[in-house]
């Protein structure tokens, strides 16, 4: 039997501007002293849209996609989050059921504190409060733009804006371009900006033949982000 | 299997656990751990039933009055098991916050029923 992880909020990616970046050394060590850190596999989930939230999720490593499945059955990536994001803070002061289904895309690694911990902690330490208010704030206004770009873009601006999105979040640079390895499949992508599979495709090959994206299986290749934030019809 | 601790649930119990830690009815299939991890809470079963694998195989159907969990969520010690939930199954939480309140409290009325399934686990 494997030990369980105990990985460090010291060495946490989140632990520059996440949530407990105002908190001193001892804090940092309790919460480390109290939190669980699990391994979770590829599919496995983290929790499952309507059940009951308990508490809040720091990934430490790894890619995890948040889907939401329609009356019709038909599942739709709403989010992916990485290394240093948190997860289940809305469900903290809304006692709603999870909105979502969040499955890990890879190995990865995950720490969970249990909700009075953090309330407690919240009480003892208004900066973390603030940096979830922070937290939810920025996620508002992603879930605005999102809604945005939806209805007043076509496919071919979303699919530009996405690919940038991806790169922004989860590019590596790669001597004059970026990789984007998530391994997304055409239909989570034609999921992600609201088009069907056929279209996704037909504009990826746009985008291919006109020398601003290569791949190489699921793995994406961004050459031209000038052009692409031209497409984009975005100017960040 | 050690990892399993049966309890005689007298409704005088549930209501003393149910006023402690929250209770919920679970309407979809969901994993509350996978073998290997550490429980993120302890799993009272008030009614239903939750699956337990272990290398992928079925071995054992559980029913209310089971509790998971708990020994290994204290002492973060991955569990040798899987658990998971079926639809209408209520489960009431324990989480460690709570549980290490009520383990510092002898004078709490759960102090020894919790010292109890733990001594047993060690």
């Amino acid at each position: 039997m494997k030990k369980g992880s105990t990985s460090s909020c010291e060495s946490c990616p989140s632990k520059k501007d996440g949530i407990f970046c105002n908190l001193d050394f001892a804090e940092i060590m309790d919460i480390s002293t109290h939190k669980i850190t699990n391994k979770y596999k590829k599919g496995q989930t983290l929790f499952v849209q309507g059940t009951h939230p308990f508490g809040l999720y720091c990934i430490s490593a790894g890619n995890i996609k948040l889907t939401k499945t329609g009356i019709d059955g038909k599942e739709t990536i709403v989010r992916i989050v990485n290394a240093g994001d948190i997860l289940g803070h809305r469900s903290l002061f809304t006692n709603e059921d999870f909105g979502k289904t969040a499955t890990a895309m890879e190995d990865t690694e995950v720490c969970f504190i249990d909700k009075k911990y953090i309330l407690s902690l919240m009480e003892k330490n208004p900066s973390v409060a603030l940096n979830i208010i922070n937290k939810l704030s920025r996620d508002m206004g992603n879930a605005e733009n999102k809604l945005t770009s939806l209805h007043q873009k076509n496919v071919r601006e979303r699919l530009a804006e996405l690919l940038l999105s991806l790169k922004a979040t989860h590019g590596v640079r790669e001597n004059d371009r970026w990789r984007v390895d998530l391994k997304l499949t055409r239909e989570e992508m034609a999921t992600m900006i609201g088009t069907a599979n056929e279209t996704l495709i037909r504009f990826m090959t746009e985008f291919k033949e006109a020398g601003i994206i290569e791949q190489e299986g699921k793995v994406i290749f961004i050459k031209d982000e000038a052009e692409l934030l031209n497409w984009a019809n975005i100017h960040y | 299997m050690k990892q399993l601790s049966h309890i005689e649930l007298s409704s005088e119990l549930i209501k003393k656990i149910t006023s402690y830690f929250p209770s919920k009815k679970y309407k979809t299939q969901s994993h509350l751990f996978y073998e290997g991890q550490v429980p993120i809470s302890g799993f009272l079963i008030l009614d239903g039933s939750i699956q337990i694998t272990h290398k992928r195989k079925l071995k054992k159907m559980l029913k209310a009055g089971y509790l998971l969990g708990v020994f290994e969520l204290l002492n973060k010690k991955p569990i040798e098991i899987s658990a998971e939930v079926y639809p209408d199954t209520e489960v009431c939480f324990l989480d460690k916050t709570t549980l290490l309140e009520v383990l510092k409290s002898p004078d709490n009325e759960l102090f020894q029923l919790f010292k109890m399934f733990i001594e047993r686990r060690s």
